[in-house]
Formats: C-alpha cells, structure tokens, sequence
C-alpha cells in the first residue's frame, strides 16, 4: 500500500509539453482514475508514474520517497496494459508466474502462488493454455492476475478495457471494484470513457492538454465541474450549454435564449461582469405545461427514459423523460429548469461561476 | 453552362469508344493468356537447364559426355564422378569439411553478436543509431579487393594465413552488418508493450531479451541463421586469398577441380554439384523466411 | 529545462538511472562488439589501402617492405594500358548487366504476379541460382560453353543458328559477353523477386482505377506501375550495379582475365597486380580507385533519384 504524489510533473517531447506541471495526490487504498481524450496526457502520466519514461522536471513520491530514479519493478508497481501484452509464448500459468521465476523463487511457491491468483481470477480452467487460445475478456483477466500475483503498492491500468466489447466492459468493471475491494491497493486507471470513470473510482482526475482540469468525487465534476469543458465531458449525453444573456426585470431575474427566457432564482444568480453560459443536464430539464413554449423535434427511446430534442428560435435543449414518451415530433409542449440543475460558465473562458451564496 | 454548349447527345454517343464485341475481348484475353504462359514457360526453362543439364552431367562418364551428340542413354547414369570427387587425395571432402567448419561459426558468431546489437538498435535507444545503420550500409558496397590487400598483409605478419580464425573473423565484418539490418526490422516489430510487461515485472534488460524477445522471433532468427550460413559457403574471393592447404574451403576445391582437370567434366561439374547440394536445401527449406524477411527487408531499406 | 540533453549530455543520460538509462548503457554495451568487429576488420583496411598506395612494397618471405613512392602509383594508372581495358570492360560489363537484369527482372517479376504466376514452384526455382555459390555458377557454364563438347555449341549446330562450333571464351569480346551471359542468368532471379515484392506493394486500387479510366495495358505499366516501383527500381539497380562490380568468381574460373586482357574487370586487375605480380602497392592504387568509382556511382544514384522521391512524398 502507497500513496502516490506528483509534484509539478512535467513531460517533454522536444517543444511539445504532454504533461505540464501536473500536481496530483493519491491517497493510500485509493482508487483513481484518470479520464480525459486521447493525446491528453493521461498515458504519458501513467508510463511516468510507472518509471516506464523520464520526467523533464518534476517529482514522483510513493510513501514519502522520490521515486523518479527507480526501475518500475524497484517501484513496486504492477501495470495492466490496454492490449493485454501477454507473452504469446507462454502458458497462462507461465505468464501469470513469469516474475516470480524471475526472483527465483522455489517451483512449488509460484505453483501454488498462481494458483491462488488463478483461482481468485477463474482461471484455473486455462492455466494450461496460450494467450492466443483466449477470448478478449480471459486475456485480459490473464494480465490482472500477472498484476495481482506482485502484491504491488500501486496497480496501474492503462485503458485496459478499451478492446473488449460494451457488455463485457461492464462487467470487468465490476469485477474490477470487487477485486479493488477485496485488495484494497492504491489504483491509478486510465480510460476516455466517462461512464467507466464515474462508475468504478474514487476520485477522477480529468485531464487536458496535459494540465489537470479538475479532482473530485464523481459527485463532484457531475454536480459540480470545474469548467465547461469538465462539464461537456462528464455525463450522456453531454450538457446542454445555453449561450444567452441575464435580464434583470421587476425584481427577478430572467435568463434569455432567443424567444425564451427562464427565470433563475436569486440564490442561484453569481455575481459576474461578464458574459455567461448557462449550462444544465437532461434530467433538469422538464417538460409539461409550465415554462416557455418549445416544439419537440427528436425523441431517443432508450427503454427507462426518452430523450426528447426541443427547439425554440434561438436554441435547442433535450430533456429527459422517464420512461417511453408519447411525444412526437413537430408537437408543442413547454420547457423549464430545474433550480437546482442550473449552473453557470463564463462565455470567455471556460470556468465556472458559482453563486454569490454558494 | 448552358446546355447548349454541350454537344448534342447523339454527337457525343459517336464519340464514345465503341465498345468491344464480346468476341474480341475473348480473343484478346486468349492471347494475353497466351503470352504469360509462354512467359512462364520460358522463364522456367530458361532457370532450369543449365542446373539440369549440369545435373545430368555429373551422372555421365566421360565417354557419355564427350561424344558428339551426348550420349544421353539412361544406361549410360553412372555415380563414378562422385566417386572420383570424393575420394583420393584432391577431394572434396576436405573442402566440404572445412566450409561447414566456417560456416556453421560464423553463423553462429553472426547471429550471436548480430542479434544483440540489432537489439540494441531497435530498443535500447543507441545514441547514434541512425549513423550506426548508415555504416552498416556502407560495408556492403566495398570490393573486397580494397579491403583484402592491408588485411593479407597484417594477417601474414600475424602468422595466421591458412587459419579457420582468420576466415571466420573476415566473413564476419561483412555478415555481421547484414545480420544486424535485417534483425533489427524483426525485433521492431515485436509489440513494445511485452517488453514493458517484462519490465515492470522485474526482468533486466538481457532477461527481456533471452526470455521474451528471442523466443518470439525464432522463424525470423533462423533464417537469418542460414543466410549467414549461405553467404559463408559460398564466399570465394576472401577465401582463395586468404587460404592455402589445410582451409581450402569447397568453392576453393571446386575451382581447382576445374582449373587442374580442365578434361574431366564429368568430375568438375559433379563437385560443383555436390558442394552446392547443402546450400540449395537450406534456401528451399527455409524458403518462406527468406522471401518474406530479406526480400522486404531489401525493399524497406 | 529547455533542452532535454542539457550540459551533461550525452554522458548525464547513462548515468541516469532507472529504466530508460539501464536501457541506454546495455545498448552501448550490446552493440560494442559488432562496432568492434566491423571497425577492425574494414574500417583499418580502408585507412590502412590508402596507405599502402602510396608506397611501393614488396612481399619477400612473408615480410612486406615498403618504401614512400608518394602518388608514383597513381600517376601510373593512366598509362597502363590493362587499366584502359578493365575500365572500359567494367563499365560495359556493370552496364549492361544492369539493364539487362532489370527489364528482364521485371519482366519475370510482372509474369509471377499474374494470377496464372502464383504456385510456389516458381518461386523456388528463383531461389536455386541466387543460393548457387558463384564458383559452382562458374563451373557449370565453363561446362557448358566448352568449345569441343560443350551443350551450347552442340544445340545451337543441330538447331542450325551456327555452322561452326564457336569458342565462346577464346574471342575477347565474344568471352566478356559470355560471362555476361553467365552472370545475368545468376542475378535475375533476387532481382526478380526484389522486384516481385515491389509489386505486391503496389495498391490494387490504381489497377482498377486505371481500367475505368480506359487504360491499355501499355499505358496502365507506364503510368501505374513504373512510378510505383520507382524506389524498387532504384534499389535494384544500385544493388545490381554493386554486384557486377564485384564479380571475381566468373574471371578466376573461366578465363583468368583473358584472352588478352579481353575479361579483365577492376578488381581482377587490382587481385591481379597484387597477388600474381606482387605488387601490393599498385594494387592497393587500383583497388582505392574501384572503391571511389563506387562510391560515387552511389551518390550519382542518389542524386539522381532522391528529388523525386522526396517531391513525391511531399505531394502524395
């Protein structure tokens, strides 16, 4: 068990800054993910973290100690790769106890070692096999045990799951969480799927641009992103963002878009000089007979909900409804935001303004 | 555009390229067929006489041979050139001996030596490398006949003329730079992320190598084996220099059985023969490897 | 940090430690020995040919005495009447070996890639000349160019083309050629399949672009295929060019050189001058002449080639 720190982390590729003075506290048991798009810097973070490059400038700690001079196995890590990379001339059991002969370990200590691993994993059935005879997802249970098998301070996980199909996604996830669990080591985790993000960590660090936009619970960057773009890249679909202006008439205060305005509570209005977005997810936005008069344009049925796209001169906003929708498009209906859904951004750059009481 | 600027549709249907009647097409495929059969067949024939008729040759006695037209009769098919070749003195089997001595080493050095540092330059981020490959380039254009006059001089000094060490270590300098080029496209080849996996699991770097790498690149390792092999055996220039009795390599037994029995044709062209049945097994045996490695490794470069 | 490398390059690097400097100091390590061999053994002789060119030296019982003759060596170049004939007898010979074992490479190549080409047996009958050891090469088409009772002599009489047995190698010019023969049908085959590779790299898409737009076959070989294989071609001929020069097996076997000088190519001079005659000197003279001449066909090669490919590259 470990924490993990970095400090000012920096990496260079010639003039390009894939990670630029990245600051980021792991705490011991913790499991966390990094989550942003591809090219954001979250694999080179982990390959740094790993030892399996060098920092430009910048520490990484494990328990208090500068590691940056250190082997990855001289870091006690263990890293599950995106594409598996099981030895294709192996055996599963082989693969799974390939670092345990490389410490010269006594034949019956990594036998039965492996089997433990293979038996928590279940793959016991396949001990006998090459990697080439396996489905995606045995594979990939393959590489996680080769991890589990070190009994590392940090498990590192790079997109491991990007290759397997949707159904078996979710369940790795699972099982992920129930091995996290039941193991409770520090967990750094790469992916660009949100959902993944949200469903298995801790914390999520969303990265861009090399540079960390936000640390938090899920909780917090759904509820609460720290910019537009955390905002846009956390929950699907995507956040609504509006592009208006405030209007302040008979003591209330009124957000305009277009032909529509909606009213926003004063507990909600941040103090700001300029221009401001106004952002809000599907579930806040209501559909009925109160609010501003909208045309309904596409429904997406998806079983327990339906999307429903509203137009109106001057935006467009898509709400969700539970259940399957009646609604069709061209109809008329009306539109309102939920109070506690509505969240502010500056138009010229990208953070959020919360409210003056907040 | 107007449509009228277009001419008028009728004009530009006679345009058009009348098409082909179904007739005319199939006498031109016919005759396309034709031609690359005919290719083929030349081609083949082409290829294969000399080696046939060299073959034919080799099981003829002398009389068979010199008469006018060659007496081609199957009784005639005799094994006493080989025989001849074989035995006495003046035989090949020295020859033979010695070539597999230098042959097989020098492979093995090569592929040893060779396929460390083209480890090195495919992985291990040699500072360098680019010139390090142009080098290598550049061994292969020499003519040894620069290189082989200082080299019979420092190994006359050395005492080392006629020696299987001195051989070996010149077939090196220009089998090694090969060895190393293709290798190196193979081990590039191999996923980067098995030899991290091996990393982070605590292999060192020549663990990597010995118990990940090469078990992976067997087939390309082997071919590259018996290229090396190749080019050693049949090496001639080098060898007739640098050599005088007791490492007489085959090529070297071959040439003298041509040159001093300049009559006996039957013997001559049965040692050729002999002497080359090794290496044309091997070619043909790992034929796959070595269409596939060097001939696109060749392109690549 | 603006620079990765810094004051302590490039030794700060190897002294890093952790995974990337373990790394850099075993690749110095691995490739030491391979640099060493390959300096050694060429890269002395080289240096040391130079050398020895500017003397003039004698073997004498296994001693080599030599004596600073400064350029005398190469200032008799010109003058010997030997160097006048290989210098023409190996441009001849590299260039028509050249062009012959290329169009005709081709040619086979484009035969094999044809749907009826495929089966694999043409493809190991390719591979029997190139694994031939050049001496066996030679033997066999000594045999078969012999004057009395040798094949070719025999076919061409019965088929009629010659009324007369012909003594392939007694004719100066008639024997170069014949080792030209000899030595083309050697090199086609690794051309061919070099070229074959080249080929099959070639997009099947241009083909069948080429037959919507109307193509013959001639047009679609001059405007698809040729410029695709240009880099192909180009490593063909250098390499081919490369190889003709160096052919000593065929000379040695078969004529030695004559008659009269007639199949003398450079470097048979040079092995001549220095291993028959003794005179390392001159010889070391001759053979650094070779060596510039192919370095500089190399660079012409390189000239002429690499605009294209780099225009192209820049507007594919």
């Amino acid at each position: 068990m470990a924490d993990v720190e970095l400090i000012k982390v920096t990496k260079r590729y010639g003039s390009v800054a894939a990670c630029s003075e990245v600051d980021f506290h792991i705490n011991d048991g913790e499991f966390v993910t990094l989550l942003g798009p591809s090219g954001c810097g979250k694999t080179t973070a982990l390959n740094l973290i790993a030892g399996l490059d060098e920092v430009t400038s910048g520490q990484i700690l494990m328990d208090g100690e500068v590691v940056n001079e250190l082997t990855p196995f001289e870091r006690d890590v263990a890293m599950v790769f995106q594409n598996y990379a099981l030895y294709p001339h192996m055996t599963v059991a082989d693969n799974i106890g390939f670092t345990l002969k490389l410490r010269k370990r006594p034949k019956d200590e990594v036998r039965k070692r492996v089997a433990d691993v293979a038996e928590m994993l279940e793959l016991t059935q396949l001990l006998g096999r090459r990697p080439r005879e396996l489905s995606g997802g045995q594979q990939q249970r393959v590489a996680l045990g080769r991890a589990v098998i070190r009994e590392p301070r940090v498990f590192l996980f790079d997109e491991p799951f990007s290759n397997l199909d949707a159904a078996l996604r979710v369940r790795m996830r699972v099982e992920i969480k129930e091995l996290h669990q039941q193991l409770k080591i520090t967990s750094l985790f790469v992916t660009h799927d949100q959902e993944e993000a949200l469903s298995i960590s801790d914390r999520i660090a969303i990265m861009r641009d090399g540079r960390i936009e936000q640390v938090g619970t899920s909780e917090e960057v759904y509820a609460h992103p720290a910019s537009r773009y955390v905002a846009r890249f956390i929950g699907s679909p995507p956040m609504d963002i509006l592009q208006g202006t405030l209007e302040r008439e008979a003591g209330r205060v009124w957000y305009r878009v277009g032909t529509a305005r909606f009213e926003i509570p004063e507990s909600v209005v941040p103090t700001y000089d300029g221009a401001l977005d106004l952002g809000v997810r599907p579930e806040h936005i209501l559909l009925g007979a109160a609010g501003q008069p909208v045309t309904a344009t596409v429904t997406q049925p998806l079983g327990p909900m339906t999307y429903v796209t509203v137009d109106w001169e001057g935006g467009r906003l898509t709400s969700r409804v539970p259940g399957i929708s009646n609604m069709k498009p061209g109809e008329v209906t009306h539109v309102s935001l939920a109070p506690e859904g509505i969240l502010f951004f500056e138009r010229a750059g990208d953070r959020r303004i919360a409210a003056a009481t907040a | 555009m107007s449509a009228s600027s277009l001419a008028p549709v009728a004009a530009r249907k006679a345009s058009r390229p009348a098409p082909r009647s179904a007739a005319n097409r199939r006498a031109r495929r016919f005759v396309s067929r034709g031609v690359v059969v005919a290719g083929l067949v030349i081609f083949t024939i082409w290829t294969l006489a000399p080696i046939l008729w060299a073959v034919i040759s080799s099981f003829l006695p002398q009389t068979a041979l010199t008469s006018t037209p060659p007496d081609l009769s199957p009784t005639n098919l005799t094994l006493d050139n080989f025989q001849a070749v074989l035995a006495g003195d003046r035989s090949l089997v020295r020859g033979l001996i010695n070539s597999s001595i230098i042959a097989v080493s020098t492979s093995a050095v090569a592929l040893t030596l060779g396929s460390l540092a083209a480890y090195a330059l495919a992985r291990l981020h040699v500072p360098g490398s680019n010139k390090i490959l142009l080098m290598i380039l550049a061994t292969q254009m020499f003519p040894g006949i620069v290189v082989v006059i200082p080299l019979f001089i420092v190994i006359s000094r050395l005492g080392l003329i006629d020696t299987y060490i001195a051989l070996i270590v010149v077939y090196l300098s220009f089998i090694l730079p090969i060895v190393v080029w293709i290798l190196k496209g193979f081990f590039e080849a191999v996923p980067v992320e098995l030899e991290r996996a091996a990393a982070v699991d605590g292999a060192s770097v020549l663990q990597t190598f010995r118990l990940i790498v090469l078990p992976i690149s067997l087939p390309p390792l082997f071919a590259t084996g018996v290229f090396a092999f190749i080019e050693s055996w049949n090496e001639f220039f080098f060898a007739v220099i640098l050599t005088r009795i007791n490492v007489k390599t085959a090529p070297i037994a071959i040439a003298e059985f041509s040159g001093q029995y300049t009559t006996l044709y039957g013997q001559m062209v049965a040692a050729a023969v002999l002497a080359s049945i090794p290496v044309i097994v091997l070619a043909v045996v790992f034929r796959q490897y070595i269409l596939k490695g060097f001939v696109e490794g060749a392109v690549k470069g | 940090m603006s620079r990765q490398h810094g004051a302590t390059w490039p030794f700060g690097r190897l002294r890093a430690s952790g995974y990337l400097g373990r790394q850099r100091r075993m690749g110095i390590l691995l490739i030491l020995p391979a640099l060493v061999v390959m300096f050694a053994v060429l890269g002395y002789p080289i240096v040391s040919s130079i050398v020895l060119s500017l003397q003039h030296v004698e073997p004498g019982g296994g001693k080599f005495s030599g004596t600073w003759v400064g350029l005398a060596n190469y200032l008799n170049i010109p003058s010997d009447p030997a160097f006048g004939t290989a210098l023409s007898n190996s441009i001849y010979f590299t260039a028509i070996e050249v062009i012959v074992v290329v169009s005709l490479g081709l040619a086979v190549a484009m035969l094999l890639n044809h749907p009826l080409g495929r089966s694999a047996f043409f493809r190991v009958i390719l591979l029997i000349p190139w694994a031939l050891a050049p001496v066996a090469n030679a033997v066999i088409w000594k045999w078969i160019y012999n004057a009395n009772y040798g094949i070719l002599n025999y076919v061409l009489h019965d088929l009629g083309i010659i009324n007369q047995y012909v003594v392939w190698l007694g004719d100066p010019r008639l024997a170069l050629n014949s080792l030209l023969v000899a030595d083309i049908w050697k090199s086609i085959p690794f051309i061919a399949l070099l070229l074959l590779a080249g080929l099959q790299n070639v997009p099947p898409i241009l083909y069948r672009a080429a037959r919507l737009d109307g193509a013959s076959a001639w047009q679609t070989f001059r405007f698809v295929t040729l410029p695709q294989m240009r880099t192909t071609i180009l490593i063909c001929v250098v390499l081919q060019s490369i190889w003709a020069l160096k052919v000593f097996d065929l000379i040695y076997v078969l004529t030695k050189g004559g008659p009269a000088d007639g199949t003398v190519l450079l470097n048979f001079l040079s092995y001549r001058e220095t291993f028959d005659f003794g005179d390392f000197g001159y010889g070391a003279a001759l053979a650094d002449v070779l060596f510039v001449m192919m370095f500089v066909l190399a660079l012409i090669y390189l000239r002429v080639f690499r605009p294209t490919s780099g225009a192209r590259q820049a507007g594919a």
